[in-house]
Formats: structure tokens, C-alpha cells, sequence
């Protein structure tokens, strides 16, 4: 995944100001979930620039790493004065890895992850939305909450299409904003996916003053 | 009966929300099915075969297009029409379908969950509707499927990496 911004059309386009405030927003809860995580672990936690994508629906999975890929991928709705979606996605080397770090159990790495293993990283991936969204939050002063945590094992592109699936109801692309986080000390890396709905957008450049 | 090695066959790739439709020899593949549903319309006899990759079920119930294949009453239409110019009479026509889990064991109960299902109802009923026999799925369940559809036996293979590979 690349911290290139790559901007096709729809209300960000053309539009630098409104990018850069996104992203800085963006940049802060992720600032938030990367610190979570690092105390968490006790290792330092490196994240990207946060990427901005508008990408048809049908292109999500081969622009998240190609379909077939196998992932763990854990999906959080957000409600409160703004909605979306949060998607936390790690290859399988990553997430077993992860887990293993999480439960003090180095038998996790092969194989599919048992039911202790999901959910230390459900309690941790509710943490890093959490302070994700706290992050934003706290910024806009607003109030968001994330759902419950809901998890799934499998090729990536049959997690995520029950999630593109309700994306499409209302819309033929998906705004994106990606953040990669990594640990280097373990090899270890993720990505942090927010679908903001279109309002979440409209919201943010108004709490920002940037209506136009 | 021509023997395997001697002749390479032909593969092609469905996307999400598309479909395809042959009448030669093919293996017809989709990949990575969660909620969504691959249908496949199969000519017994002439083995034309349509194959589409379903991400929701009913066009008319919501206000966005899309590529034709991304609604279950647009995909199987559209499908049946193109299979029709190709000389496929329509009493051959059989339907096999395969998808439709669940992938989030949490999400009981909300609609979100029922994705899944409600596409495969939704299909059920617009094959009911264009009465085309409905002869094998596989549907449910919570992990991902990939599919390949062979017309050259009509079978349809189901592989996941949560479960054994089944031929339907």
C-alpha cells in the first residue's frame, strides 16, 4: 500500500485545502491508534501518511493487496455525529504473529487463529478504533463510538464484500483513507481503512470551517 | 475423447459485479465470494454457460447503477438474453448457484448479516420467475468461497481455504 494521495473525482477532488485538512484529521486519530497499539505492545509503532482513494467498488480488493490474499481482518461500524466504517486488516503472517504477541503464545503462528487468539485481537482492535475515534473526536468536539468488533479469517476479498456490499447500496465508489502501520522490531504490518459515508465528509469540512 | 495434455483450455475471470457468458469450451472462475452469490446458467446441451458474480439483490430497490452484474434481477436478465442470441433454447437452461455466507459471525440478527441471504432468496425468486430449474448450490455457511465452472461437464467447483474443495 502506498502514502501516495491519488485523487479521481467527487468532493475532494481538485480541492487541496479540504485534502489537507482531511488528512490531518485523519493523521491524528491514526497518531491516537498507533500510540494505543504501541503501549499495548510495548514497541515502537511506525505509521504512513494516511492515502486518500476514490476507487469504484469493484476495484476495493485489488487495491487493498488482490482478493485472494489471506487476511484478519476486523470491521467496526461508527456512529455518532459522524458514520463509516473501520476495516483493520493483517496479512496472515502479521495477524498470527500479532496474536501471538498478544497472548504470550508463539503456537499461534501456523495455522488458523483459536478463539483466544480472536479475541485478544478483537479487545485490542476495539482499542485502536477507539482511539481512533477519540482522536477525531476530540478534535472536532463531537461525539463518535465504534461498534462491537466483528471478525473474520479468510481470503481478503470475501471479507470485505459485505462491507463494499452495503457501500454499494448508496454509491458506485468508495472514498478510502488508508493508514499503514508497522512495527519494525517484529516485522509486523497492517492497515488501518476508514469508508467515511459521504455525509462523514460533508460534516468535517463544516466542524472545519471549510464549507464551500 | 480428447486426452487433457493436448489442448489447453480456455479460463475467464469474472469480477465482482460481472458477468460472462461462453459456448466454447471454458472454465468460467470467480474469485473470493463472501455475502456475494455467483450464479452460473448452464445449456445442457449446446453447454453455453453464463456466470456472474452478484453483489446485491434487487436493482429497483435502490437508486445507484453499477456494472450489469452487480444485481441478481439485471445479472440473470442480461445473462438469459445473451445466452438466447447464441442459439441456447430456453428449456435447457439449468442454474447452479454458490456464496452467499455470512463472513462476520458477530453480526447476528442485523441486516447486514442477511446480506448474504437475502441475495440468495432474491435469486431463488428471479429464477422462479423466468422458470429456470434451480439443480445445485451451495450457499451459507461463514467463509469465502472461489469458483470455477467447467462446461464441459457442468460442474461447478467450490474452493475455500476454510473448507474442503466440494464439486456441485
Amino acid at each position: 500500500m502506498t502514502n501516495k494521495i491519488l485523487l479521481h473525482q467527487g468532493i475532494i477532488v481538485n480541492d487541496e485545502i479540504k485534502n489537507d485538512a482531511l488528512l490531518e484529521v485523519t493523521n491524528i486519530g491514526a497518531g491516537q491508534a498507533a500510540t494505543a497499539l504501541s503501549q499495548i505492545l510495548m514497541q515502537k509503532v511506525f505509521i504512513t501518511v494516511p492515502s486518500l482513494r476514490f476507487v469504484p467498488i469493484e476495484d476495493v480488493p485489488e487495491s487493498l493487496g488482490g482478493s485472494e490474499s489471506h487476511i484478519i481482518g476486523m470491521y467496526f461500524t461508527i456512529s455518532g455525529d459522524l458514520s463509516g466504517r473501520i476495516m483493520l486488516v493483517f496479512d496472515k503472517k502479521s495477524g498470527h504473529h500479532l496474536a501471538a504477541l498478544l497472548t504470550s503464545d508463539p503456537k499461534n503462528e501456523k495455522g488458523k487463529l483459536g478463539e483466544i487468539d480472536k479475541s485478544a485481537m478483537m479487545e485490542m482492535g476495539n482499542i485502536i478504533a477507539n482511539s481512533y475515534l477519540n482522536g477525531l473526536a476530540g478534535l472536532l468536539d463531537i461525539k463518535l463510538y465504534p461498534s462491537v468488533p466483528f471478525f473474520a479469517e479468510d481470503a481478503l476479498g470475501a471479507v470485505v464484500d459485505s462491507l463494499l456490499i452495503e457501500i454499494a447500496m448508496v454509491a458506485e465508489k468508495a472514498l478510502l483513507i488508508d493508514t499503514e502501520m508497522s512495527i519494525e522490531q517484529e516485522n509486523l504490518k497492517g492497515s488501518f481503512l476508514v469508508f467515511p459515508d459521504t455525509e462523514f465528509m460533508k460534516k468535517i469540512f463544516e466542524l472545519l470551517d471549510l464549507r464551500r | 475423447m480428447k486426452k487433457e495434455s493436448n489442448y489447453i483450455m480456455e479460463t475467464v475471470f469474472v469480477n465482482i459485479a460481472e458477468f460472462a457468458v461462453v459456448n466454447n469450451p471454458a472454465v468460467i472462475e470467480t474469485r473470493s465470494l463472501g455475502s456475494c452469490v455467483a450464479i452460473a446458467l448452464y445449456d445442457i446441451s449446446t453447454r453455453a454457460c453464463g456466470l456472474a458474480h452478484i453483489m446485491l439483490p434487487d436493482s429497483k430497490k435502490v437508486n445507484v447503477g453499477g456494472k450489469p452484474g452487480k444485481y441478481a434481477d439485471v445479472a440473470i436478465e442480461s445473462m438469459l438474453k445473451k445466452m438466447l442470441t447464441m442459439g441456447v433454447s430456453r428449456g435447457n437452461i439449468v442454474a447452479k448457484i454458490a456464496g452467499g455466507a455470512c463472513m462476520f459471525s458477530g453480526l447476528s440478527g442485523s441486516d447486514f448479516m442477511n446480506i448474504g441471504l437475502r441475495n440468495v432468496s432474491a435469486i431463488k425468486t428471479v429464477l422462479k420467475d423466468l422458470r429456470i430449474n434451480l439443480i445445485a448450490e451451495d450457499t451459507g455457511g461463514s467463509y469465502g468461497r472461489t469458483i470455477e465452472f467447467h462446461t464441459e461437464t457442468g460442474k461447478l467447483i467450490v474452493k475455500s481455504t476454510m473448507a474442503p474443495t466440494k464439486e456441485i
